[in-house]
């Protein structure tokens, strides 16, 4: 059941006419039971994963609170996060790291030690493992109260909107959300609308309509495209990753206000980054502010000099990387950018009293175009079905750029519809308000909305694509 | 409460607006829709075909094919070749639209020939003979934006529930049948982004990502899927209870295609007539514009060779069917 599926939206329809009717107790109930038909309808019988996941952290977060002793405090601890990172490990990796310890192995001449499985990935189990692992570390550190009910923290878990592809939202948010009264306002049917309207646009006509530049360009021998057609491929496709998955959390965030709750801001206009901090401060913020709280900071962050730094800023983005799916594009994904993040770093001038002057709007221009153009080489790597893909691309991007037809249709197809999303976001950026335009007269709301209309109505691929953060 | 009063007033402003422009654009396309469309302009002269069969006192012929007809059929030549191989008088009526295939020629043939009892007496079905897509065998992605115009409200469930894959494509369809303008889509893209010129090269771009795509999945498949022929015999059940001769004309294409098992033990069980006409005697590779399509020197010496084979058929007295190995000459 995609967001972008008239299934979903008939689910939808049904379980919300119902939840407004039902008083608070039972809508916890109808959710839980909503959540798992919603997961159900992927795969059955990875609901046992979920359940595991649940009662695993369910009685870690409570043995926790329970106990005095420090000892068993962070046996529970371990013991949870054991479960949460096996899972994760066994479905997401085990294939990957097999693969790879074989092929090591049969090079040094030695027998294969593990066996190949074909293990299916269950959707979305990158989102909900993170989730329980936050909540549980949090109920370690006292900065959440680990919570007695069941159906809550299942509903923590499990809540449909964001279990597939997030925001990863924390406990100390979201639980309180659900164990208390839900109250409806105008606000929440206005600002849910035009999350859900401009989610379904950024999903259904940005991204799937760049996935076809994509798909052809990134299909094409390489020896067969020009640096332009490669280039024109990047940003194609950095339109795509960007309006898919900030589609799909800006519809998850929709959802869940129609049903009362607030999930936290997954994507704050990203491509405006001059810095590559400032654009992990924008680019899923719920992933980028886990690994910071779950990871960089256990690691030591920045206290521990200049090299320990580096280093944990290395590792974090490299474990970042390969959260991402398993294999060395991704890894060496992440490694970009935390090679990026120390090199910005390195450079970075400490800020004095003089320095809070803005800088003059060609500087911060250029540092914005940088900055955008080192995204879109990450992105390469990103994309590439493999490294030596990466490699002639990345040699085509340095020259060859004559103009032909292809890439004069590949670069109109690419105006025609970033140009319209591109002037919005700058609007929301130079408001520094997201939801800007639910506050502004209702007339421009309606041009924007008609519009949202018209390009879904219109200029929607005829094949929907499923999400790709699914896989991850 | 106020606010919250007149925040609700705003927000109803704002969705009876998205409604008015929506209503705005349905009135349109159902105003405006056939003149903008060289599609749906041909999809309404299929009943004035038909009763121009009707009226007539030849044998009546029907020609359903696509593209491959279009460019490999001289239908002033075959008319005149046709008599010229035999006695009798013809009157025929081609249809043949780019991109349809056996789903939308069965629902043609049902709807305006079938239904109103306007029948030939021979209907020939010229087909690609490679498996999917162009073809006889069933097809995975229907055109809906054209089926809907075969169909009639009763029509619709059956249609949905038989014709159209899956719940998501049902309800496109139905919604496709129920708005104009959500069922002009496909063509309202086309024009906007490539007839007005909005995308350089939109037509040829579109193609070429169609070609990447389908090899793509052609690539990623172990093997490729069988075919399978529901539809065909579905559209020989009709013919038979209309008492229509049907013929099927494998149509030339630059590499030989032949007869599967599954179409040949058919061919056999319904009793139907498969002319393979892939190979004319004469026709070289100076004859394609590409793979699959004929050009103007191609179709000439095809439709010569097509009259010959057709006029034989229609003389034959008993219509069985005719063996399946490619003719000699090959």
């Amino acid at each position: 059941m995609l967001f972008n599926s008239y299934a979903f939206w008939f689910f939808f329809a049904a379980v919300f006419l119902l939840y407004r009717v039902v008083p608070h107790k039972w809508q916890n109930r109808l959710l839980l039971v909503a959540s798992g038909a919603f997961y159900a309808a992927w795969d059955w019988r990875f609901l046992s994963l979920l359940l595991v996941c649940v009662v695993a952290n369910y009685a870690a977060g409570l043995a926790i609170q329970r106990s005095s002793s420090a000892a068993r405090r962070k046996a529970a601890l371990i013991g949870a996060c054991c479960v949460n990172l096996g899972l994760l490990g066994f479905f997401k990796y085990y294939g990957f790291f097999s693969a790879e310890l074989n092929a090591l192995l049969g090079g040094l001449g030695l027998a294969a030690l593990l066996p190949t499985l074909k293990i299916v990935l269950p959707v979305g189990i990158s989102f909900f493992t993170f989730k329980a692992v936050s909540y549980t570390v949090d109920v370690y550190r006292r900065k959440v109260q680990a919570t007695g009910n069941l159906l809550h923290f299942a509903l923590y878990i499990a809540f449909f909107p964001p279990l597939l592809a997030g925001p990863i939202d924390r406990a100390g948010r979201f639980l309180p959300q659900v164990a208390h009264p839900r109250k409806y306002g105008p606000d929440d049917f206005r600002i849910g609308l035009y999350m859900v309207l401009y989610g379904l646009f950024k999903k259904v006509v940005i991204a799937d309509n760049m996935a076809s530049i994509v798909n052809a360009i990134f299909a094409t021998p390489v020896a067969e495209l020009t640096g332009l057609q490669v280039l024109l491929g990047v940003y194609a496709f950095a339109f795509q990753l960007y309006g898919d998955f900030s589609g799909y959390s800006l519809i998850a965030r929709g959802v869940a206000k129609w049903l009362g709750f607030d999930l936290m801001v997954n994507f704050r206009i990203p491509y405006v980054a001059r810095t590559p901090s400032e654009f992990w401060q924008r680019w899923h913020i719920s992933l980028s502010t886990w690994l910071r709280d779950y990871l960089y900071i256990p690691l030591g962050g920045n206290r521990k000099g200049r090299f320990n730094t580096y280093r944990n800023l290395m590792l974090t983005m490299a474990l970042g990387g390969l959260w991402h799916g398993a294999g060395w594009t991704y890894v060496c994904w992440g490694v970009f950018h935390g090679l990026i993040l120390c090199i910005y770093r390195l450079f970075e001038r400490p800020r004095t009293d003089g320095d809070s002057a803005p800088l003059p709007a060609w500087r911060r221009a250029i540092a914005l175009f940088v900055m955008f153009h080192l995204v879109c080489l990450g992105w390469l790597l990103f994309r590439a079905d493999s490294m030596t893909q990466v490699w002639q691309m990345t040699g085509r991007l340095v020259g060859d750029f004559r103009p032909d037809w292809f890439a004069a249709f590949c670069g109109g197809m690419l105006l025609f519809y970033l140009v319209p999303m591109a002037l919005l976001e700058y609007w929301l950026h130079r408001k520094d308000d997201l939801l800007a335009l639910t506050k502004a007269h209702w007339l421009p709301r309606a041009a924007v909305y008609v519009y949202f209309v018209f390009m879904l109505w219109f200029f929607a691929p005829e094949t929907a694509h499923a999400f790709i953060y699914f896989q991850f | 409460m106020p606010s919250s009063t007149s925040s609700s007033r705003q927000e109803l402003k704002v969705v009876l607006c998205v409604a008015a422009a929506l209503l705005v654009v349905e009135l349109a396309s159902r105003a405006f829709g056939s003149r903008v469309s060289k599609e749906i302009r041909y999809i309404r002269t299929f009943p004035r075909k038909a009763d121009s069969l009707r009226k007539s006192k030849n044998r009546r012929i029907l020609i359903l094919g696509n593209s491959l007809t279009n460019c490999g059929l001289d239908l002033p030549l075959l008319k005149s070749q046709l008599p010229r191989h035999s006695r009798d008088g013809f009157h025929i009526e081609t249809i043949a639209m780019d991109g349809t295939a056996i789903t939308e020629w069965y629902h043609i043939f049902r709807r305006f020939f079938a239904e109103p009892k306007q029948l030939p007496n021979v209907m020939i079905v010229n087909f690609h003979p490679a498996g999917t897509d162009a073809g006889i065998a069933d097809e995975k992605l229907v055109r809906m934006e054209r089926l809907v115009h075969y169909c009639r409200a009763r029509d619709i469930p059956q249609v949905a529930l038989n014709e159209v894959a899956g719940f998501g494509n049902r309800c496109k369809f139905v919604q496709s049948y129920l708005l104009a303008s959500f069922g002009n889509r496909v063509r309202f893209k086309r024009m906007a982004l490539g007839a007005l010129g909005t995308v350089p090269h939109y037509a040829r771009g579109e193609r070429h990502m169609h070609r990447l795509a389908a090899s793509r999945r052609k690539g990623g498949r172990a093997k490729p899927p069988v075919p399978t022929y529901r539809m065909l015999e579905k559209l020989a059940g009709l013919t038979h209870r209309c008492d229509v001769q049907l013929i099927l004309v494998a149509m030339p294409v630059s590499e030989y295609v032949p007869t599967g098992p599954a179409l040949t033990r058919l061919v056999h069980a319904e009793g139907l007539t498969l002319l393979d006409c892939q190979k004319p005697p004469g026709l070289t590779a100076e004859g394609y514009a590409d793979s699959s399509h004929l050009n103007e020197q191609g179709a000439q010496i095809f439709t010569r060779y097509y009259a010959e084979r057709i006029a034989k058929e229609l003389t034959r007295e008993s219509s069985s069917s005719e063996a399946l190995e490619p003719p000699a000459g090959r």
